[in-house]
């Protein structure tokens, strides 16, 4: 039976005949693009389309680095951690930065140590400052509070020894006035 | 190169087996093998060229186009040996090892095939530059979106109604030079 695809006709035709080869970035670059990576359309753009439209076996080739393409992304990824090594970043970072500026490392460590004195000294005041406070308040309770605690006694008692506690609180200020009538 | 006993060395090389399965199984895939290369020689070629990036450079970055690159560089080195084999004469003593297979093309056939094959050269030639090119990549295999990003055509929709009245076009004239009916 006779062939009658084209596609696979065009591509023996093609096939058969010597082609100019395709630079390898110019290529990679040319799929890149096309793949909308970013990458600027390279000088060599039209002149590598040409040839992949003449070309079965770089026609292949282009279809095949675009489908690689994140696989080769992922691979450059994983290769770059690889190289950052297993140690974590902020280790890695300080350990750089120490190595780097040693004497500023050892100011940090002056500076660090005198800022941690001070914060003890400061919550050592403060919490001494409350305790006397404290202290002083208690003593102010007790003195203001005594007499209060004489008279309550004191009504209590003269409360119990009189049946009508509000005659004699009336009779207590009568006297009071009487007396100051008097003198007055 | 470093110590087998590297980690980092055991991470990469893992990394780059990895990827040259996937570079071996896409080659297959998309028919490289079909032009004469050997993939497991790509396979292998390709990992020592990403070891050999890597010693060169330990601390820049590893792109992904890099990677790209490489890949690029061996298959087109690979076609390149292969069509100088291809060209090269065989020696006496094997041309009795050609192998008949059974889907070998007839010489009947073949001259069909390869009147056809001029047709269709005669006709694409017919066809104007602007749809030529998208037709082209059509017959090489690529998708409607890679034709539109290959040849910068806005969308694939404007990629699609190029190449199918390309196609029709291209149809229409084989026809009427009496190459019969094509299929895509």
């Amino acid at each position: 039976m006779n062939e009658m695809s084209l596609s696979r006709l065009y591509r023996r035709l093609r096939s058969a005949r010597p082609h100019a080869g395709v630079d390898a970035h110019a290529l990679a670059d040319t799929m890149a693009h096309a793949a909308g990576s970013g990458t600027r359309v390279g000088a060599h753009h039209d002149a590598v389309v040409a040839q992949l439209a003449v070309s079965p076996a770089h026609a292949d080739l282009a279809r095949l680095l675009r489908a690689l393409e994140p696989e080769s992304a992922l691979l450059a990824n994983h290769v770059n951690d690889v190289h950052r090594g297993v140690v974590p970043l902020r280790q890695r970072e300080a350990r750089v930065v120490a190595r780097a500026h040693p004497k500023q490392a050892h100011a940090l460590r002056w500076i660090s140590g005198i800022a941690a004195s001070v914060a003890v000294a400061f919550g050592l005041w403060t919490w001494q400052g409350e305790q006397q406070a404290r202290r002083s308040s208690d003593v102010a309770a007790a003195a203001t509070a005594q007499p209060d605690r004489i008279f309550t006694s004191r009504d209590q008692i003269f409360a119990s020894s009189d049946a009508s506690p509000r005659r004699t609180a009336r009779g207590h200020d009568e006297l009071f006035r009487a007396n100051f009538a008097r003198g007055g | 190169m470093p110590q087998r006993s590297d980690p980092v060395h055991a991470r990469l090389e893992a990394l780059f087996v990895t990827f040259g399965a996937r570079v071996k199984v896409l080659l297959r895939g998309y028919g490289l093998d079909k032009h004469g290369v050997d993939m497991a020689d790509i396979e292998q070629e390709v990992r020592i060229r990403l070891w050999h990036a890597i010693e060169r450079d330990r601390s820049g970055a590893f792109g992904a186009s890099y990677v790209q690159r490489v890949v690029a560089s061996t298959v087109i080195d690979a076609l390149r040996r292969a069509q100088v084999r291809a060209t090269e004469p065989l020696p006496d003593e094997d041309d009795d090892a050609v192998e008949m297979g059974a889907d070998s093309i007839g010489p009947e056939r073949s001259a069909g095939d390869a009147e056809r094959m001029q047709g269709i050269e005669l006709c694409m030639g017919e066809i104007p530059e602007r749809r030529r090119l998208p037709i082209a990549l059509h017959l090489q295999g690529f998708s409607l979106q890679e034709i539109a990003d290959l040849a910068g055509i806005a969308s694939a929709e404007a990629a699609r109604k190029l190449v199918s009245r390309g196609m029709e076009e291209l149809k229409t004239r084989l026809r009427e030079l009496g190459y019969g009916d094509f299929d895509d």
